[in-house]
């Protein structure tokens, strides 16, 4: 399922984006109101949840004194379980809560923290609640502090450590859509790679291949990776090698590696922006290709559509 | 307007007319009393969506995207979002309105996008169809025209944000891709 979380500084408008957000992934907001009115009261009195209203502390409080000592839990951990068992079922957006700790190790969480300017946030604060600069500016110190407090004393963690995140966003530059658009693109850019931050972890070595880096037959493949690259498309390159025809004794004579594969839409896809005679020879292994393997999906561009597509987005369409 | 840099007219007022006729009969069969977004890609199919919506029976709202390519200094880039929707399609019916579909490359980009927002389904439906050594192949449910490898402009397609609003489509004089 798909998480969010979303950290925010007070003011910086970090609920707008949320709410929006939410709505239009569709996904289930979560911030600490909804948490007080639908979760909290299950497990704690008249009394507690005022102070859960109220103080940060509060939360590192046993929730059942009575249960054996293994068994107990705090406040806080009943909300990092609920969360939990909400994101199995529940594409989720959860505002605030230490949420991006909770799912810190989750590869399908996408943490997000939203500022701005002490001079933005009390703009925001005065045209919201008549404040003046002085009291915006206290207030914006109080809940600063708030939010760090919680974030530390429930998860020991400094909330305003950077690599928490995916991405931090500065409202002062960045408006409702301009975020939105952003966080969407991430967000849609990681589902189909999902992969949890490595804080606190041991990094596994791994040599990831540098795709702009390799080297590639032609230089019109090295342009046509690009544009795939431009469009998000998934591709590997000459992955497979097809024989085409065999001697008497079965040993191979010749075969076709095609150039690309589109994993996603399951393609091979050969580029013939040589001269003539090479043309014409690819043609004849495409067409062996398409009888021996029919089940085997293979597009040619060939030189003119290729240099029509380098041209429309501005790439190195010429033979090199 | 200068129409000198056209060739011969591809297809007619009339005939568009007439054919987005029968693609709202179509419509309107397949969507009866569903509730549908019409997703406009901008600026192209900006036509394509008055027209046809207005033939629609069964109930829409509108929304507008508009892509766009940015090209880094060493030319790579990305496609992104420079408009997004106005709505969550999470759960609905969705009818991407497209005027012409020629790699299909910005159509994978497109439904992979909106793929991730959960739609209940989503359908494309282009007025123009390229399927002549389409690079992809993406399932288009609705065409208006097939059409040849030919640079097209009129009736919401350009050259550099000329002729839009034609009422036909015409071939451009020199394809100024090639």
């Amino acid at each position: 399922m798909q998480i969010i979380t979303i950290s925010r500084q007070t003011a910086s408008g970090g609920e707008e984006i949320a709410k929006e957000l939410s709505n239009r992934l569709g996904l289930q907001l979560i911030d600490r109101q909804y948490v007080l009115e639908n979760w909290l009261p299950e497990v704690a009195d008249e009394h507690q949840l005022h102070m859960l209203e109220q103080s940060s502390k509060f939360y590192t409080k046993i929730l059942n004194p009575d249960a054996k000592k293994n068994e107990q839990i705090s406040f806080a951990d009943y909300i990092a379980q609920k969360l939990k068992g909400k994101s199995e079922t529940t594409d989720l957006l959860i505002l605030g809560l230490g949420s991006q700790i909770i799912f810190e190790n989750n590869p399908y969480a996408l943490h997000f923290k939203i500022v701005a300017s002490e001079e933005y946030r009390c703009q925001q604060l005065k045209k919201n609640y008549g404040l003046h600069h002085d009291e915006a500016a206290r207030e914006l110190e109080l809940a600063d502090r708030k939010h760090r407090r919680y974030v530390w004393r429930i998860h020991n963690q400094d909330w305003e450590k950077t690599t928490l995140y995916h991405l931090t966003l500065n409202r002062d530059g960045l408006n409702l859509e301009d975020s939105l658009s952003v966080i969407m693109n991430i967000a849609d850019l990681k589902k189909e790679n999902p992969q949890a931050l490595i804080n606190n972890k041991e990094v596994t070595e791994k040599t990831v291949e540098n795709k702009s880096q390799r080297n590639f037959g032609h230089e019109s493949e090295k342009e046509f990776a690009k544009i795939l690259d431009m469009h998000h498309i998934e591709w590997e390159y000459e992955p497979s090698e097809f024989p085409l025809e065999w001697d008497p004794e079965g040993n191979v004579i010749m075969a076709f590696r095609p150039d690309f594969y589109l994993c996603e839409h399951d393609t091979y896809v050969e580029l013939t922006t040589m001269k003539q005679k090479y043309t014409t020879e690819k043609n004849k292994k495409v067409r062996l290709l398409q009888e021996l393997y029919p089940h085997i999906k293979i597009k040619i561009v060939y030189k003119k559509d290729f240099e029509q597509l380098a041209e429309k987005f501005d790439l190195n369409g010429s033979e090199k | 307007m200068n129409t000198q840099n056209l060739e011969k007219i591809l297809i007619s007022e009339e005939e568009i007319s007439n054919r987005i006729n029968e693609l709202a009969a179509q419509l309107n069969k397949d969507f009866k009393d569903k509730e549908v977004i019409l997703v406009s890609i901008l600026k192209s199919s900006l036509y394509f969506m008055t027209d046809l919506s207005r033939k629609l029976k069964f109930p829409i709202k509108l929304d507008f995207l508009e892509l766009n390519h940015y090209a880094d200094e060493d030319n790579s880039g990305v496609i992104r979002v420079t408009r997004d929707l106005e709505f969550s399609i999470s759960g609905k019916n969705v009818i991407i309105i497209e005027n012409i579909i020629r790699t299909g490359l910005t159509h994978s980009y497109l439904l992979k996008n909106l793929s991730a927002r959960n739609p209940k389904n989503i359908s494309i439906c282009t007025l123009l169809h390229i399927s002549d050594n389409k690079l992809l192949d993406l399932p288009v449910h609705y065409t208006g025209f097939e059409i040849e490898d030919k640079f097209v402009v009129g009736y919401g397609l350009d050259y550099k944000e000329k002729y839009r609003n034609l009422a036909y489509i015409a071939e451009y004089k020199e394809n100024p891709q090639s």
